[in-house]
């Protein structure tokens, strides 16, 4: 027999004792920690196991765990919250903890903006031991907030052993730690923060950062350590990008009387696409200009813009019928003509208000919101096309027989009901004057589609009494009416007339349809509606007037193809078969400009009047069209005629909300340069330039 | 003829919407009732004296002897309470109030805090979290609404005012 023990034997003791050694140096934790008070919390504090002995210290991972719908906060919560802390008093041999913050996210409970977390979130923790210390003990009372509708301020105990002797790296641990520092913003060049400005007067910080490569999507998230500011909250910013360059404002308010924050350093964490940094920011008094339009500027355009619709082809012959009836009727008091323009204002202003709260509800919906997205929707745009075709057909008379004598009696006696009948056709000329609005109202509507509900309710108010002015002003002063031309022989063109302008909406709107339905579809509507209108005319007004149209149309026809045909050289050259275009997507930009490509996107709809005028007058003319075919040119095109969730975004994430949208992308210019929304050769000429020039 | 129609549809309408106000506070009262059943069912003994930030005693069992009070948890972090404070400060005026800040510093900043908000409600500081803790209440905002030192009604989240006040008044006249 031999005396020496088996090697199976051995190997086995040896892993035995090798395991109860592990098991007694295992890396502390405290297991996932939560309170029978608040179960939607939990949380764990572990060590990684590692420990650097210049400094002396260990790092540690803080683990939170937040059931759906709870959050919890950054160290500047924002306009309420808190953030959670550790009370370590306790502990024994810790000189310091120091707390990193992964780079947070806004959210918005019942109006109030918050900076915070939520889900599964890990802090990590770097603890720093007394010199020479071998073992410490880590304990203390650890505090987490949390919100849904309701808040909860949760305390966990926590007592971790450290023994520097028998500590054991986790591997998985030190990995996560990495992990969770990668989400820590790190501390970059404050020489970066071209400008700090603080205005006392209004109460703002302006900050100008610059980034070497370029700003995304940059968001900013402001912090002091100053305890003056400790309840200073600091608003969600408005941040300008300008190729490298960022600029945002912030207000800050504080529930007490506000500091003075000249000379007060702030903590300053941007974060973007692969990029996290905190830059130190110390504040000088300054004045920071206001270059964004004031509110009162925007309710002028829109007053404006509401004013000129009506000389809109779509809403001029609804005014212009009502001013010729009220010309006939000469006789009537001036007290009814007010009650009656009145009524029609009130339409028009009450139309506004309803597609503001509509696009309001829709926001609230979540749904994207644009200007000139009811024209994706082909059920509109038919219900637009019947509308304006039946009023047009009106106003050549198609509708103008009697009335059944009971019908009018009841008519008669209704009374203030009749007012009815005038609110309705301000409605209609709001609906009417829809088609309209995209090319006057683009400035006033982008701004209020971003603005807050209450402003855009303003806006549109503002959009709908300007359309009523005039209503308003026969409304006011009755007597305005009589300054109007004699009725005369002239008064038989006004509505042959206004029934053109009409039909040519019609038109305009039918050839929309053409993105939604078959080409034998629409081919059969356009025909059908042509044999249908012109069979109408014939009825009306007898074979005379049909010949007569139809005589009229060819000649209209044959003047204008003779003229085109006259002039074709010249059409020729100026309107050549377009380039061929890709579709639009971020990727594409951004390869095409890696490639040293100059990329030119053009957000388009066929709906957008001025995306027509702007193809046609600038980018098929020369010297854009030439420019464009260079070989060095990559032409994106994202065509919004369609809902399309894409392009939508692309708009949003460059802080428009309707089209036309033109933006050049470059090897100097890798966030783009906007173009105007009415463009002109010599300014896209410029810009294609600007963006290919190297640095 | 028609005269009488229209009063007819008049008592129909009124007897429709007095029904719904009826339901509604009835689903408010049996949610609440719900809604925290943590709460003790009346004023613990040890916590029916109350005293505020200016030294002044309340004692929640002897003043809920004469009809409803109030008395409501909240703090200056919690970004849901400026939301609902408001409709507390408005009962105040008309039924006795008392609130418990929790957690949120000293009588000082209490104090500040209420004057910058135009809070007028009595405010008792709990910033070591004991009455709230014996009360069972953990979250903020809460509401609870206490009769004849029982706790009738405890709600916990956003109130609105016509909620609070259909609350109040239900407890006042119809138990």
């Amino acid at each position: 027999m031999n005396k020496i023990l088996p090697l199976w034997l051995l190997s086995l003791i040896a892993a035995l004792l090798l395991y109860s050694a592990q098991s007694l140096a295992e890396t502390p934790s405290t297991g996932w920690l939560s309170h029978k008070d608040h179960p939607p919390v939990s949380v764990k504090l572990e060590l990684t196991g590692n420990y650097e002995t210049e400094r002396n210290l260990i790092p540690a991972l803080l683990h939170v765990e937040l059931d759906e719908g709870w959050k919890t906060y950054w160290r500047s919560p924002g306009e309420g919250g808190i953030p959670p802390t550790f009370d370590w008093s306790e502990s024994s041999n810790i000189k310091n903890i120091e707390w990193h913050w992964p780079v947070p996210s806004r959210y918005s409970i019942q109006g109030i903006d918050t900076v915070g977390y939520q889900g599964s979130l890990t802090f990590p923790l770097m603890i720093q031991l007394r010199p020479d210390a071998r073992r410490a003990r880590i304990r203390g009372t650890l505090t987490m907030s949390s919100c849904t509708t309701v808040c909860v301020l949760t305390d966990y105990p926590i007592n971790l052993k450290v023994e520097l002797d028998t500590l054991i790296v986790d591997s998985d641990r030190a990995f996560a730690f990495n992990q969770a520092m990668g989400k820590v913003p790190r501390e970059y060049d404050s020489n970066k923060v071209k400008q700090a400005i603080w205005s006392d007067k209004s109460q703002r910080v302006q900050l100008t950062i610059e980034r070497d490569s370029g700003w995304q999507d940059p968001q900013l998230f402001i912090h002091s350590n100053d305890d003056a500011l400790a309840d200073a909250t600091f608003s969600s910013p408005d941040i300008q990008v300008e190729g490298n360059r960022l600029t945002a404002h912030v207000d800050v308010t504080h529930w007490l009387e506000l500091p003075d924050l000249s000379g007060a350093e702030l903590i300053a964490t941007v974060s973007d696409e692969n990029f996290a940094a905190e830059y130190k920011v110390p504040l000088a008094a300054g004045t920071i200009a206001d270059n964004s339009l004031p509110l009162w500027a925007i309710l002028l355009m829109a007053l404006v813009g509401g004013l000129i619709l009506n000389i809109m082809p779509c809403v001029l012959p609804v005014l212009g019928l009502k001013v010729q009836s009220l010309m006939l009727s000469g006789a009537q008091e001036p007290r009814v003509v007010r009650k009656q323009f009145f009524a029609s204002s009130l339409g028009i202003i009450s139309s506004f208000l309803i597609i503001a709260l509509g696009l309001i509800a829709l926001r609230w919906a979540g749904g994207s919101v644009g200007w000139g997205i009811q024209f994706q929707n082909p059920y509109f745009i038919a219900a637009l096309v019947a509308i304006t075709w039946v009023f047009a057909l009106n106003l050549m008379g198609a509708f103008e027989f009697k009335l059944p004598s009971s019908i009018n009696t009841s008519a008669a006696t209704a009374g203030d009901d009749s007012y009815k009948g005038h609110f309705l056709q301000g409605m209609l000329a709001t609906i009417l004057a829809t088609p309209c609005t995209a090319p006057f109202l683009g400035t006033a509507v982008a701004f209020a589609l971003a603005a807050e509900s209450s402003v855009i309710l303003l806006i549109f108010a503002a959009l709908g009494i300007g359309m009523a002015l005039p209503w308003l002003l026969i409304a006011v002063f009755p007597k305005t009416a009589k300054l109007l031309p004699k009725p005369g022989r002239w008064m038989q063109w006004v509505k042959p007339i206004f029934a053109i302008m009409m039909l040519a909406t019609t038109a305009w709107l039918t050839a929309l349809l053409k993105n939604f339905i078959s080409h034998e579809l629409f081919l059969a509507l356009a025909v059908g509606l042509s044999v249908l209108t012109l069979l109408i005319i014939g009825k009306i007004h007898g074979r005379k007037a049909l010949f007569l149209s139809i005589g009229g149309f060819l000649v209209l026809a044959a003047v204008v193809g003779t003229t085109l045909i006259l002039t074709a050289d010249r059409w020729v050259n100026k309107l050549p078969q377009d380039h061929q275009w890709q579709v639009l997507t971020q990727e594409r930009i951004d390869a095409a400009v890696a490639n040293g490509q100059t990329v030119f996107v053009d957000v388009t709809a066929d709906w957008c009047i001025t995306c027509q005028a702007n193809k046609v007058g600038v980018l098929l003319q020369d010297p854009v069209f030439t420019a464009l075919g260079q070989q060095h040119v990559t032409r994106l095109r994202g065509d919004w005629t369609k809902a399309n969730e894409n392009i939508t975004q692309y708009l949003k994430a460059n802080n428009t909300f309707g089209v036309p949208f033109n933006k050049v992308y470059g090897p100097a210019a890798p966030d783009g340069i906007r173009l105007p929304v009415v463009l002109s050769k010599g300014k896209v000429m410029d810009t294609l330039e600007d963006a290919r020039a190297q640095q | 003829m028609r005269n009488n129609k229209s009063k007819v549809s008049w008592v129909k309408r009124l007897t429709t919407a007095a029904l719904y106000v009826l339901l509604f506070s009835t689903v408010a009262v049996v949610v609440d009732a719900f809604r925290n059943s943590d709460v003790p069912e009346s004023v613990p003994a040890e916590l029916s004296s109350l005293t505020d930030i200016n030294g002044e005693q309340f004692n929640l069992r002897e003043m809920s002897k004469d009809g409803p009070v109030v008395l409501y948890f909240w703090a200056t972090w919690c970004p849901v309470c400026p939301a609902v404070s408001p409709t507390v400060d408005y009962a105040g005026h008309y039924y006795p109030t008392i609130s418990v800040g929790l957690r949120s510093g000293s009588n000082e900043k209490l104090t500040q805090y209420a004057q910058a908000k135009g809070y007028e409600f009595p405010i008792v500081n709990d910033n070591l979290n004991r009455i709230s803790s014996g009360w069972q209440v953990s979250a903020t905002p809460t509401i609870i609404i206490i009769k004849n030192g029982d706790i009738v009604s405890a709600t916990t989240g956003v109130t609105t005012p016509p909620g609070l006040i259909i609350r109040l008044w239900f407890h006042q006249f119809f138990k």
